[in-house]
């Protein structure tokens, strides 16, 4: 027995009795391990490049990974019988039976699928068959191989492929941090240029003959219009605690009133300041309307009921009047009454001493005496409401009823004796269309006739002739609202255009042109 | 002694040699779930679903109340999958992001993307498909006349005022028009309109005789606010395409990710998937045109 160490010196001497452990072996097992570092890596790397035509077809389902799926035991994935090729596409297909001659199918053709191998069809049409790489059949640009022919590699068409389109979805600025900046901007300089009159009198103001109300001596200083495009300017309302805005209107002097929850607040249109709020005594005011002498405020009466609906249960509101208070313009309550001929109240508007109010339960305009609320006449516009929306305005110019009929994408403009006169819109991808689920949802008339739309899901806001030319589309702009809500859109006698803003913190915003 | 260190380190090298190269063979073939180590993999996705609370009309938040944040939690607990959701409410505004190559994936109709969208629908890889609610996968147009029309089969429609889809659309006018070809009939006057309200509008102002509507339509669209189905009469179907599939741009995702995401979503068949995501579940991309 020797010891540890002279018993591994034996086994080195056994073995050694020829050479020494050769620098040769060294080399050759880094070699080996190179290779299959090298090899390991390749395999590895292999699954970080770009999808290969033969990777997209198992991506997109090959037969054994189909029956593995728990979910299509039921819905049993199967190859198509046929592959149509629908007309006006950009590609067609041709199934080349040999190398000599091709088949090129018509648009609208239809072809049989005889047969699948492995990760290709096999189509047939009249005497021409051929083949067809499956990944592709899913994705309708079908990559036609001849027979025995390995389909052209996906990444050399990929290389070829080039977006024209540039990005749409630009960087989004916040506008209503541009509209603070420039809300205090303004506001400095209005406070710099008080008493001084002569600076202001040069800014293309509209003649006060021309306004909407009649000119009062209270009347803050103006800011300059311009005649640019719409911008964000001034914020109403942002540190008030509005709640929920119900209705944004502009009332006498271009005072902007705005209804939330069940309140009204009252705001001077220069300095951006609440002159007043008042409670109206509703717990939610559902719109309002205003007169040179009155702010008439309307509650909807409901009734809660449990409903079923796709198997949810649901509380329902069901409408069964509407009530209306009467304020005076520094908030003292006038008066009081019901609307016995209203069920349901969206958008009120009082107008050459009556007051027109859109009930969507009925789906019809009312005119009403509005110190008593009796009915005087009604229209009954065809029109497809739906998120609860029946929203309309009165162009002053000619008495018009301009209904936002969501359902048909349409603008409609109804003479006052509710014979449809004009409408535009449909839905589509260009900015003149209206897109969304249903749009567009309400109407501001500005001074010079032209009209300003809203939109919601996604907000749009844009300025359009009255026969339907679109003139321009807001930029920037936040959603206003969220889901099926009306956008609350009001302009003055000075063409700047109120919007009231209901996601996140509530308030209004005003746009004028720069 | 300096032989017996030669063997030794020679021995060492090849070792750890062989070792490290099986290990990258390993890493090659182990599965993304039983693996060592799950690489993390964020995918921006677009959103745009019939059946999606974020995407669908909230009147019809009854029926289009899926959500995906439990479904996209769970992804990536058990996957180590990050979806970046990004909802689109208007669908033109998902085409463009995906022609501008914005988005590395896609749960939206697959139609509106492969078929247009600059060319570009031919980087898309449909990797799973999304049921609706009713467990249904497809999406198809309905030829649908007035409850008291005169009109009742495809035949009846020679000569008549038909509403449909643009050419942007599948169900509505692609799928429509084979149809019509299909049955060799030619109508008088076609209205072409981008929704299926505006079609139905149209049928139901009398302006037309017949509208080709997409199948949720009535149950899970704005129209159920105008119109029942108890309204109407379906006198044709179009075939049957996907309605909602998980699609990735291929351009913007490696074959490896791409399979691991389907193997993933495998795993949200009906039996797994979160109340949240409303029924239905992923199966395996269905084939277009299928019956």
């Amino acid at each position: 027995m020797g010891t540890p160490a002279s018993s591994f010196r034996r086994r080195a001497n056994a073995r050694g009795n020829q050479k020494p452990f050769p620098i040769r072996r060294i080399f050759f097992a880094l070699l080996f391990s190179l290779v299959s570092v090298v090899s390991g890596a390749a395999l590895a790397a292999e699954s970080e490049t770009p999808c290969q035509p033969a990777a997209s077809g198992q991506a997109a389902g090959t037969a054994g990974q189909v029956t593995d799926w728990p979910g299509a035991l039921e819905q049993q994935a199967h190859w198509p019988r046929k592959v149509h090729l629908l007309a006006e596409q950009n590609f067609d297909i041709i199934i080349d039976v040999t190398k000599k001659g091709a088949v090129k199918l018509p648009k609208g053709a239809t072809v049989d699928v005889l047969g699948v191998e492995g990760e290709q069809l096999q189509l047939g049409s009249g005497a021409a068959t051929g083949r067809v790489h499956y990944a592709a059949t899913d994705l309708l640009s079908l990559i036609v191989v001849p027979a025995r022919e390995k389909p052209e590699p996906l990444a050399a068409q990929q290389a070829q492929v080039r977006t024209t389109i540039a990005s749409a979805a630009g960087a989004v600025t916040d506008a209503w941090k541009e509209a603070k900046t420039l809300g205090t901007a303004v506001k400095s300089e209005i406070g710099n240029v008080t008493g001084k009159p002569s600076q202001r009198s040069t800014a293309p103001e509209k003649p006060a003959a021309e306004s909407k109300v009649s000119g009062s001596a209270q009347a803050a200083p103006a800011a300059p219009m311009g005649k640019g495009k719409y911008a964000a300017a001034k914020m109403f309302g942002e540190n008030d605690n509005l709640g929920p805005i119900a209705a944004v209107v502009v009332g006498k002097n271009d005072e902007l009133v705005v209804a939330s929850a069940g309140k009204v607040s009252i705001y001077d249109p220069e300095s951006a300041e609440c002159r007043l709020t008042f409670e109206t005594g509703f717990p939610r005011v559902a719109t309002i309307a205003v007169d040179d002498d009155s702010i008439y405020a309307f509650n909807e009466l409901t009734k809660v009921e449990e409903r079923v609906i796709s198997g949810r249960t649901r509380n329902i509101a069901i409408p069964l009047g509407v009530a209306c208070k009467v304020f005076s313009w520094d908030g003292k309550e006038k008066r009081s009454m019901e609307i016995k001929d209203l069920k349901s109240i969206k958008t009120a508007n009082l107008y050459k001493g009556d007051l027109y109010a859109a009930d969507l339960s009925t789906q019809k305009i009312g005119v009403f005496d509005p110190s008593s609320g009796r009915l005087k006449s009604e229209i009954k516009p065809p029109v497809r409401l739906c998120c609860g929306i029946f929203h309309f305005a009165i162009d002053p110019a000619n008495s018009d009823l301009l209904v936002s009929n969501l359902g048909a994408f349409k603008l409609q403009r109804y003479g006052e004796n509710g014979k449809l006169k004009s409408e535009f819109g449909e839905r589509g991808p260009a900015d003149k269309d209206f897109h969304g689920c249903c749009n567009p949802v309400s109407s501001a008339l500005l001074p010079d006739g032209n009209l300003v739309v809203t939109e919601k899901d996604p907000s749009r806001v844009k300025i359009y002739t009255k026969d339907g030319q679109l003139l321009e589309d807001f930029e920037n702009l936040k959603e206003l609202v969220a889901g099926c809500n009306r956008v609350l859109v009001a302009s003055d006698s000075r063409g700047r255009i109120y919007l009231g803003v209901n996601t996140g913190r509530q308030f209004v915003a005003q746009y004028v042109r720069k | 002694m300096r032989t017996l260190l030669h063997i030794t380190a020679g021995r060492a090298l090849f070792a750890a040699a062989l070792i490290g190269g099986l290990a990258f063979l390993g890493q090659r073939h182990a599965s993304p779930e039983t693996g060592p180590v799950l690489r993390p993999l964020k995918i921006s996705v677009g959103v745009n679903d019939v059946y999606c609370r974020q995407t669908a009309c909230s009147c019809v938040q009854d029926i289009a109340g899926r959500e995906y944040a439990e479904f996209a939690a769970l992804l990536r607990d058990r996957h180590g999958i990050e979806l970046d959701l990004r909802y689109f409410i208007e669908p033109y505004d998902l085409q463009k992001a995906f022609a501008a190559g914005e988005l590395d994936a896609f749960l939206c109709k697959p139609w509106p993307l492969m078929s247009d969208a600059g060319g570009r629908g031919k980087d898309l890889v449909r990797v799973a498909d999304l049921q609706d609610p009713d467990r249904n996968p497809f999406l198809w147009g309905r030829v649908i006349v007035l409850k008291d029309s005169p009109l009742r089969t495809l035949a009846d429609l020679k000569g008549a005022r038909l509403a449909m889809g643009r050419p942007d659309a599948y169900e509505k006018h692609q799928g429509a028009r084979a149809l019509l070809a299909n049955a060799g009939v030619v109508p008088a006057e076609l209205v072409e309109k981008a929704s299926c309200i505006e079609c139905l509008d149209l049928l139901m102002s009398h302006k037309v005789d017949a509208a080709v509507v997409s199948n949720y339509a009535l149950s899970a669209d704005c129209a159920v606010d105008i119109a029942k189905p108890d309204d109407f009469r379906v006198i044709g179907e179009t075939a049957k395409i996907p309605l909602t599939s998980f699609m990735v741009d291929r351009t913007r995702m490696t074959a490896g990710d791409i399979a691991r995401l389907q193997a993933a979503l495998a795993g949200f068949s009906t039996r797994d998937l979160p109340p949240s995501m409303m029924g239905g579940g992923f199966v395996a991309a269905m084939p277009w045109e299928a019956k």
